[in-house]
C-alpha cells in the first residue's frame, strides 16, 4: 500500500517515488497521504495554524506585517485551495497588536468568540467574525483605553479568560503597567485594573561611532501570574516587579479584583533595610560578602492548610508569615509580624521549600556559599578552583520549620581557570564554524496504528538530498522529565549528602554532535523516500495533524526567494 | 517618610572645596569638588547648559516608587559648585521613551527634547511643569515604542550639522532612519528617510549559516545545573508554522534590530555625513557613505558603497589627524588580535588595502588615537595579559598600555614598534588602580601635551606629564586623593574655561572637579 499519493499532473515524481519505496520487513498498516503544493506571498513571515471557522478543521493563517490572509480546511477535497486565500484581512491603525481565540467562533457566554481580536494603537479593540469563509466587517468592543503600542502589526496575546469563567478578559499593555478588564455576563468589562508589570526590555538607540552594533529593542511582556492563593479556588492576581509583589485577591461578588492589591511587598523597602551595594563597603576579603544585601520573596503554602505563607529572605535572616485564612478577601498575611524567624550565618545565596524527608510537607532549604575573595578571583584567573555550596534543610513542623537544620548537604563546583575557560570557548566557536549543516528532520506519527502497536516508538522524517525520507517507527519517544525531580543533574539522593558540579569536566565533553538522531536511523534504508519537487537546500518540514485524525500531516518548505515561498502540504486521508 | 535614595541624595549633596596643589612646578591646579547623587547604574548623569549662563550643569536621572521619573538638575554657581540640593526638577512622564538635551528656543539655556514611541517634543526646565510649557515638534515612530518605568534614556545632544544655527535631528524609527534639519520656532522639517537594510537582497539570497548554536545555563531546584545547547540550523524556515495561538508564553515578544548609522566627518572635515554597515547585494559586507549636500540634505542612495569583511570591530576616529574620520577594524581570535587602519580619501576608503596592520596578543584590547604631543595624533593600545607562572605565584594580571607615534614619511601611519610601552601589574592588594584605564584626553597642566590620568593602585586619581618621546614621567605631578572609590572617571570642560574638569563616578555618587582660577 502507497503511504503517498499523488495527483500524477501535479507531482509527478513522487508517483514515481512510490513504486521504488522501500518496503519494510514488516509493512505496518500506513495512512495515505494527498500531496498540496502550495505558494505563499514572499513576504510572508510565518504561517500559523488554528481553526478559525470553529469547524473542528484546523486552517492556515499566512501573516505578512499588517495583511492577514486565511486558507480555510474544508472536509472534502481539495482540503486547502492555495491558489488564493479565502479571505484577507488588513489590520487598520499605526500599531496592530492581534489575538485568536483558543475556541475561535464556540459560544462564550451567550456571544460566540471571535476569529481574530486586535488592539489597535491601544486605544480600542476590534473583532472580527468569520461568515461563510471571510472576516466579517470589524465590530468595536471597547475604545479609549489608554494603552500603547509600538508601530507595527505583531501577535499579542491580550484576550485571555483571567478568571475562569468561560469569558475571555483583557490585557493591555501600558506604560509600565498591564490594564486588566475583566468581561462581565453581559458582554461588558469592569473597570480597568492597573498592576504593575515586569518588562524585559532591551533597547540601544545609537551606536557610539561603533558601525557593527546594531540599534533596535528587544521586548518581552510576560504572562501575567494567575493563581489561587487563598484557598477559594478563583484565580488570583500576583504582579511581581522589581519594586513590588503585589497579591489581588479575587471575588465572586462585585469586581472580580479589588482596585488596591490585598498583600503588597514593597521591594524598594527592603532594600532601604538592607542597604544599597556600595564599592568602599566591600570586603575585599569576602566578597560573597554582598550577598547580605540580597533578598528573596517566596509565595507558597508551607503549612498546607490551602493558603499561600509568605517567607521573606534578608541577607541570612528568614522570616515566615502564615497566610490567615478567612472568607474569601478577608484572608490575609501580616506581614508587620513574622511567626517565626531563622537566622543564619554565613553568605546566605538562597531559600527555596522542597519536601526533603517525604513527609508530604515542604521543608525549608537555605544554600550558603563559601567565602570567595579578591585574591581568589586573581589565582583563578590562572588555575582552576572549586566554590562550596552548603544546602541546609530545616523540616517542616506544622506551622513552623525547626530551628535546627537536620541535614547538610555540600556541592563543590569545580570550575576550569579563566585561561582556559576563554580557549574552550575559542575552541567551541572554531568547531562550530566547521561542523556539517544540521539537516532538518522531525519526529512524526504517520502510522495510523502506531498508537495501538508501537506506543514508544514515534516515526522520523528526514528531509535530505532533495527528498524526503520517512522512517517508520524509528525512534522511541522520549518520556517528559518526572515533575517531581529534584536536582536531577546532581544525582540527588536521600541518602547522599555530598555532591560536586565540575564544570571542567562538562567543558572538556562539550561537543556539539550534529545530526545525531539523523545519523543514527540513516544507517538503514527509509521505509519510504519522497522526491520533492524542486530542491531544498535550505528548506525545512513540520508534522502536525491539521485534520484531526490522529495522523500527522507534513509540512515541507521548499524554497523562499523574492518571488514567492513555495512548499508541498502532504496531508493525511 | 523620605526614602532612603531621597535621604542619600540630600545627605550626599555636600560640596567641598578643595585646592590641590601637590608640586610647586603645577601651582594653579585647583579644582573645586562637589559630590552629587548618581543615578542608578547603567545610567549615567549628563552635562548641559541648561540656565544659558555659559556653565556646564548636571542632570540628574532619578526615579522612586512615590515620584516616579525625574530629571534632578543641579545649575552650577558662578564658584564652581553646585547647589546641595537640586536646582530644578522635571518629570518625565511615563509616556516618554528617550530624552535629548537641545537649545531649541530663543530662551536662554538648554531645553529637553522628549520623544514618546510616536512623537517628539520640547519642554523647559526653567518653566515648571509641562502645563504652558510641553510643545510638540513633530511625528516619528521612534524605534522605542516602550519606556522604561524606571529609566530614563538618553540620546546623543543633537548638533547643527547643517551651519544655519539650527540643532538638527538624527532619529532611529522602526524600519528606518529620520533626518530632520531645525528651523526657527522649533520647527523640525523631515528632509530625508532612509533604511540602513539593504533591501535589495532577501534572506534567501545569503548563504547558510554555518555553526550557529545557542547555549543557555541554568540553575533550577529540579534539574540542579542545566546546559541546554541548540543548534541552529541553515533554513530559511526556522519558526515559520507555529501551531496555536502562540508561539511563546509572553503576552508579547518582539525584536526589531537594524544596523545603525552614524553621523560623521567623512566628504570633508567638519562635514556632517552618514555611513553604515549592511550586507551589499554581493552578499558581501558594504560600507555606505551618504553625503551631506550643501542644503542639508541627503541623496536617495549612497554616495559611495565598497564591500568589506565583516568580521570584527568598526569603529570610526581621525587616526592621521586630518579632520575626516576613518575606519579602525578590530578583529578578535580568542587572545589574538589584529587591528586594521583605513584611511578615508574624502569620502571613499580602499578596504581591499589597509594603510596599515597591527597584531597584538591579549584580552580586552582598546584603541585610542590622541594628539598627545599636540599635532599629528599618536596610536595608543591597551590590553590584559595573565602570565600564568605570575598568576599563580603572586595572583596577579598585566595590563599593557603601548604609544606609537605617528611616522615622519611612508606608507604607514604609525611605527611599527611601540615608541613607550608601560606595564604595570595588578593584584588583590592594589585591585583599585584597575577600575579605570589611563585615559589620554586632557592636558591638565596646560603645557600643551595631554597628560595619562590613571587611578592609582591606592585608589587616588593622578596625572603624569607625557615629553615629546611620549615617555612618562615616574611621578605623577597632581594626585586628588577621593573619599570615595573611584568606579570609572571621564573629562569635560564645565565651565568653559578650556581647562579639562573631571568627573568621577563612585559607586552612588559622581564627584564633580571643577577647574578654579
Amino acid at each position: 500500500m502507497n503511504l503517498f499519493k499523488t495527483s500524477f499532473s501535479v507531482i509527478g515524481p513522487v508517483l514515481l517515488a512510490m513504486t521504488s519505496a522501500v518496503a519494510a520487513a514488516q509493512t505496518p498498516q500506513v495512512a495515505s497521504y494527498t500531496p498540496i503544493p502550495f505558494t505563499l506571498h514572499p513576504d510572508t513571515s510565518n504561517l500559523r495554524v488554528k481553526d478559525l471557522d470553529g469547524d473542528g478543521l484546523q486552517d492556515l493563517l499566512a501573516i505578512q506585517d499588517y495583511t492577514l490572509s486565511v486558507y480555510f480546511q474544508r472536509g472534502t477535497a481539495p482540503a486547502f485551495d492555495f491558489a488564493q486565500p479565502d479571505s484577507v484581512l488588513t489590520l487598520p491603525g499605526q500599531a496592530a497588536g492581534w489575538d485568536i481565540p483558543d475556541a475561535a467562533g464556540a459560544v462564550a457566554g451567550s456571544r460566540p468568540l471571535p476569529a481574530l481580536i486586535a488592539l489597535i494603537d491601544g486605544q480600542r479593540v476590534l473583532q472580527w467574525q468569520i461568515n461563510n469563509r471571510a472576516f466579517s466587517e470589524p465590530q468595536e468592543l471597547i475604545s479609549n483605553l489608554g494603552g500603547f503600542l509600538g508601530k507595527g502589526a505583531y501577535p499579542l496575546n491580550f484576550y485571555q479568560d483571567i478568571n475562569n469563567d468561560g469569558l475571555p478578559d483583557l490585557v493591555v499593555p501600558g506604560a509600565g503597567v498591564m490594564n486588566l478588564l475583566i468581561q462581565n455576563a453581559d458582554g461588558s468589562f469592569q473597570p480597568p485594573l492597573s498592576v504593575q508589570s515586569e518588562v524585559q526590555q532591551r533597547v540601544v538607540l545609537e551606536a557610539d561611532g561603533e558601525l557593527d552594533r546594531e540599534i533596535g529593542q528587544s521586548l518581552i511582556i510576560p504572562q501575567i501570574s494567575l493563581r489561587d492563593v487563598n484557598g477559594d479556588d478563583l484565580p488570583d492576581l500576583i504582579s511581581d516587579t522589581e519594586a513590588r509583589l503585589d497579591v489581588f485577591l479575587a471575588s465572586r461578588t462585585g469586581d472580580y479584583f479589588p482596585t488596591l492589591p490585598n498583600y503588597s511587598i514593597d521591594r524598594e523597602a527592603i532594600r532601604e533595610r538592607l542597604g544599597e551595594f556600595d564599592l568602599d563597603q566591600l570586603d575585599f576579603s569576602n566578597l560573597t560578602g554582598v550577598l547580605a544585601l540580597t533578598h528573596e520573596e517566596l509565595l507558597e503554602d508551607m503549612n498546607g492548610d490551602g493558603i499561600d505563607d509568605f517567607i521573606l529572605r534578608e541577607g541570612g535572616r528568614v522570616a515566615l508569615h502564615l497566610g490567615q485564612p478567612g472568607p474569601a478577601q478577608a484572608s490575609t498575611i501580616n506581614l508587620q509580624q513574622p511567626d517565626q524567624i531563622l537566622r543564619s550565618s554565613g553568605n546566605v545565596l538562597s531559600v527555596f521549600l522542597a519536601d526533603e524527608n517525604d513527609d508530604g510537607r515542604p521543608d525549608l532549604w537555605l544554600w550558603r556559599v563559601d567565602q570567595v575573595s579578591i585574591g581568589d578571583l586573581f589565582l583563578w584567573l590562572a588555575v582552576s578552583g572549586t566554590i562550596n555550596m552548603e544546602a541546609f534543610v530545616y523540616p517542616n513542623e506544622g506551622n513552623q520549620f525547626a530551628r535546627r537544620p537536620s541535614r547538610r548537604i555540600t556541592v563543590a563546583m569545580r570550575f576550569p581557570s579563566v585561561v582556559r575557560m576563554i580557549g574552550s570557548v575559542q575552541e567551541s566557536r572554531d568547531r562550530a564554524r566547521s561542523m556539517e549543516p544540521v539537516i532538518p528532520f522531525t519526529r512524526a506519527q504517520v502510522l495510523p496504528d502506531a498508537a495501538s502497536a508501537q506506543a514508544a516508538m514515534d516515526d522520523l522524517l528526514v528531509l535530505a538530498n532533495n527528498q524526503l525520507e520517512v522512517f517508520y517507527q524509528a525512534v522511541a519517544q522520549e518520556p517528559p522529565p518526572p515533575d517531581d525531580r529534584f536536582l536531577a543533574s546532581l544525582g540527588y539522593r536521600r541518602g547522599l549528602d555530598s555532591y560536586e558540579i565540575d564544570l571542567r569536566r562538562i567543558v572538556d565533553a562539550f561537543n556539539i554532535e550534529v545530526n545525531a538522531e539523523v545519523n543514527e536511523v540513516r544507517v538503514r534504508e527509509p521505509n519510504l523516500r519522497i522526491p520533492l519537487p524542486d530542491a531544498a537546500p535550505r528548506g525545512d518540514l513540520v508534522a502536525t495533524d491539521l485534520n484531526n485524525n490522529g495522523v500527522d500531516d507534513i509540512f515541507v518548505f521548499i524554497s523562499r526567494d523574492p518571488s514567492s515561498i513555495k512548499g508541498v502540504l502532504y496531508l493525511s486521508d | 517618610m523620605l526614602s532612603s535614595r531621597l535621604r542619600r541624595l540630600l545627605l550626599a549633596t555636600s560640596t567641598l572645596v578643595l585646592v590641590m596643589d601637590s608640586h610647586a612646578q603645577v601651582a594653579g591646579i585647583n579644582y573645586v569638588a562637589t559630590e552629587l547623587p548618581r543615578p542608578e547604574w547603567p545610567q549615567d548623569v549628563q552635562i548641559a547648559d541648561m540656565d544659558g549662563d555659559g556653565l556646564q550643569d548636571v542632570i540628574v536621572p532619578f526615579w522612586s516608587a512615590d515620584a516616579s521619573r525625574q530629571l534632578h538638575i543641579y545649575l552650577q554657581q558662578t564658584d564652581q559648585r553646585f547647589p546641595a540640593q537640586a536646582s530644578r526638577i522635571v518629570d518625565i512622564r511615563s509616556e516618554i521613551v528617550a530624552v535629548a538635551l537641545a537649545n531649541v528656543r530663543p530662551e536662554p539655556g538648554t531645553e529637553l527634547l522628549l520623544f514618546t514611541g510616536s512623537t517628539g517634543f520640547s519642554l523647559s526646565s526653567a518653566i515648571s511643569g509641562y502645563s504652558g510649557n510641553l510643545r510638540r515638534l513633530f511625528d516619528w515612530p521612534l524605534s522605542s515604542a516602550v519606556p522604561n518605568p524606571q529609566v530614563t534614556r538618553f540620546l546623543s545632544a543633537p548638533v547643527d550639522a547643517t551651519g544655519d544655527g539650527f540643532v538638527d535631528l538624527l532619529l532611529p524609527g522602526v524600519d528606518d532612519y529620520g533626518w530632520f534639519t531645525g528651523g526657527p520656532d522649533e520647527q523640525f522639517t523631515l528632509r530625508h528617510q532612509f533604511s540602513t537594510v539593504n533591501t535589495e537582497i532577501d534572506d534567501s539570497d545569503l548563504p547558510p549559516p554555518t555553526g550557529r548554536f545557542s547555549t543557555n545555563i541554568s540553575f533550577n531546584a529540579q534539574d540542579g545545573l542545566l546546559v541546554d545547547v541548540q543548534l541552529r540550523s541553515g533554513s530559511l524556515f526556522e519558526d515559520f508554522l507555529q501551531v496555536g495561538t502562540t508561539q511563546s508564553e509572553a503576552i508579547l515578544d518582539i525584536r526589531n534590530w537594524m544596523p545603525p548609522a552614524v553621523m560623521a566627518p567623512l566628504s570633508a572635515a567638519g562635514s556632517h555625513d552618514l555611513i553604515y554597515l549592511n550586507i551589499g547585494n554581493d552578499i558581501q559586507g558594504q560600507i555606505n557613505i551618504l553625503a551631506m549636500n550643501a542644503d542639508g540634505s541627503f541623496a536617495e542612495r549612497p554616495d559611495w558603497q565598497a564591500p568589506v569583511e565583516m568580521r570584527g570591530d568598526f569603529l570610526m576616529m581621525d587616526v592621521n589627524g586630518d579632520g575626516l574620520s576613518d575606519i579602525v577594524r578590530l578583529v578578535e581570535d580568542g587572545s589574538s588580535w589584529t587591528v586594521s587602519f583605513y584611511t578615508n580619501a574624502g569620502g571613499s576608503f580602499n578596504f581591499a588595502q589597509a594603510d596599515q596592520v597591527m597584531r597584538f596578543s591579549g584580552y580586552d584590547l582598546r584603541v585610542a588615537v590622541t594628539p598627545i604631543t599636540g599635532n599629528k595624533p599618536q596610536l595608543s593600545i591597551s590590553y590584559y595579559t595573565i602570565p600564568v607562572v605570575a598568576a599563580i605565584r603572586d595572583a596577579s594580571i598585566v595590563r599593557s598600555l603601548l604609544l606609537f607615534n605617528h611616522t615622519a614619511s611612508g606608507p604607514a601611519l604609525f611605527n611599527n614598534r611601540p615608541d613607550f610601552l608601560l606595564e604595570e601589574r595588578f593584584s588583590a592588594s592594589t585591585v583599585r588602580g584597575l577600575s579605570s584605564p589611563i585615559v589620554l584626553d586632557a592636558d591638565l597642566d596646560n603645557d600643551g601635551r595631554i597628560d595619562a590620568l590613571h587611578v592609582t593602585p591606592e585608589g587616588a586619581l593622578a596625572a603624569k606629564r607625557i615629553n615629546s618621546s611620549l615617555q612618562f614621567e615616574n611621578q605623577p605631578f597632581w594626585q586628588y586623593v577621593p573619599t570615595r572609590s573611584i568606579a570609572r572617571f571621564s573629562v569635560k570642560d564645565m565651565n568653559n574655561d578650556g581647562r579639562p574638569d573631571l568627573i568621577l563616578d563612585h559607586s552612588n555618587t559622581v564627584t564633580v572637579l571643577v577647574s578654579a582660577p
